[in-house]
């Protein structure tokens, strides 16, 4: 892990109310770069919530989020909270990568065309030198030959496979993984996970929200335990999985592993 | 064949049909633009913004269509004291309608794609109006070509109501021919024959459509 001084992403107290409802509560966390970060947590803790609300899919009650010192979906005036422009906070997206658990493939749209859209439109990339990226991206995850294809025609796997790669051609500094492999066959997950520990290898600093717990021993250099809306716990693979010190967590693994 | 009604005064049946189809299609044109603008102002997060779209979907939905051509004719241009001819007024009153019911279909349309879609033309960085354009409005019309053409076949048949405020459409043609001839079985039996062929036509146009525009494996 090299930590570098100033952190990727810094999470800052971050809040979402859902009318009445808190589903998060107050997340600290410090992301530096080439970190792989596991979130584990119950269902309804919170983690899919925190990934949308680090992507600005989703607004965010009170807190900030901080990508490589840009704040992200707001700015601060006289101590006034505002949204960003629609236009600038689309901008502020493509530095950031997801990969949804149901895929979210453009169904409309050719695999090759997954991969185009947002290099055309939000990065203004010329067509051909897009379609070059795309079918380089697309041989990376071992899809080539699938480029014409449209999702509903490709596996489970294949999917997820395009998913990911439409999410590297905009070559973003974090990416995000919401339960990549958890709609997928289980014959299927190896190879999607395999992916993912290329790009982690690579460099590319992740958060995971996962089940895999193979995965997340493996590939990850610190995992984070989400409850009710908030971060418990936190710490190696080894740590947390051997010797967790909340009561919480020691339930939650006991009903996984 | 020749001796029929409708061939021998077969410019007239031309006029009028001209009229209904001019009606029909400008209604349902301008109907499906407005419908998608407050099937838009309907999904605002604006809780005052989408009430208006609401209301105005139930007002446009729940008046009924003679009820509407009159009120656009008789009352509409005195309120604001101008004259507007009364195919402007009767297009007006069949537009109103359109409106209501295509925004309900838009709405369902793009509601039927799914938070997920929206989620994920967001996150490669696509604004909203982009969001729209490229991703969801492409899905949601596959979904709702049946819906569209359900509701032009209802302009269709609802255009015949402007007869009443003298706009010249196939069905005023009918009455007036009807009315000098004395043969109202003949004439209302081919103009009857002359709309049923235009909407079934008009249903087999659409299965073709829809078949082109499948998406493969959906």
């Amino acid at each position: 892990m090299n930590k570098k001084k100033e952190p990727l992403l810094e999470v800052k107290n971050l809040h979402k109310y859902y009318g009445r409802e808190k589903i998060l509560k107050g997340i600290n966390q410090k992301i530096y770069k080439g970190e792989v970060v596991t979130l584990l947590g119950r269902s309804g803790s919170g983690k899919s919530t925190y990934l949308r609300c680090i992507h600005l899919l989703e607004e965010f009650s009170d807190g900030e989020i901080i990508l490589d010192n840009e704040t992200l979906g707001y700015t601060e005036n006289n101590s006034q909270r505002k949204p960003l422009s629609s236009k600038k906070r689309a901008l502020q997206r493509t530095e950031i990568g997801m990969v949804f658990q149901h895929f979210a493939l453009f169904k409309h749209l050719t695999a090759l065309q997954n991969l185009m859209l947002g290099p055309i439109n939000a990065k203004n990339i010329p067509k051909n030198i897009a379609r070059e990226k795309a079918e380089k991206q697309l041989d990376k995850v071992g899809l080539l030959h699938k480029k014409d294809s449209y999702p509903n025609e490709l596996s489970g796997g294949q999917r997820q496979r395009i998913g990911i790669a439409r999410a590297l051609i905009m070559e973003p500094k974090l990416m995000l993984f919401d339960e990549p492999t958890s709609a997928l066959d289980p014959e299927l997950v190896h190879n999607v996970l395999e992916i993912m520990k290329d790009i982690a290898d690579e460099g590319m600093t992740m958060i995971v929200v996962t089940h895999e717990i193979s995965f997340a021993r493996e590939v990850s250099s610190r995992v984070s335990i989400l409850d009710k809306g908030k971060i418990i716990e936190e710490g190696s693979p080894e740590k947390i999985f051997s010797s967790p010190d909340h009561e919480i967590t020691k339930n939650f693994l006991k009903a996984i592993l | 064949m020749q001796d029929l009604i409708i061939f021998r005064y077969s410019d007239l049946i031309w006029t009028g049909l001209n009229v209904t189809i001019r009606i029909s299609i400008l209604s349902m044109l301008a109907g499906v633009i407005f419908g998608l603008i407050i099937a838009l102002i309907k999904g605002s997060k604006n809780t005052i913004l989408s009430s208006i779209g609401y209301i105005f979907t139930e007002l446009a939905r729940n008046t009924p269509a003679l009820v509407g051509i009159m009120w656009f004719t008789y009352v509409f241009p005195q309120l604001f004291s101008i004259k507007i001819p009364v195919f402007w007024t009767a297009w007006m009153a069949l537009t109103f309608q359109t409106t209501g019911y295509m925004s309900e279909v838009f709405r369902a349309g793009i509601e039927a794609i799914g938070k997920e879609q929206r989620y994920a033309a967001k996150s490669v960085g696509l604004t909203f109006y982009q969001e729209m354009k490229l991703v969801i409005l492409p899905q949601a019309i596959r979904i709702m070509i049946p819906d569209i053409l359900n509701q032009f076949v209802v302009v269709f048949k609802t255009s015949t109501l402007v007869s009443v405020v003298a706009v010249r459409d196939l069905m005023y043609q009918a009455h007036r021919l009807s009315s000098q001839l004395y043969q109202p079985v003949e004439i209302y039996t081919s103009v009857a024959v002359i709309y049923i062929l235009i909407i079934f036509g008009l249903s087999i146009l659409v299965n073709l459509i829809q078949k082109k525009y499948k998406i493969p494996g959906y």
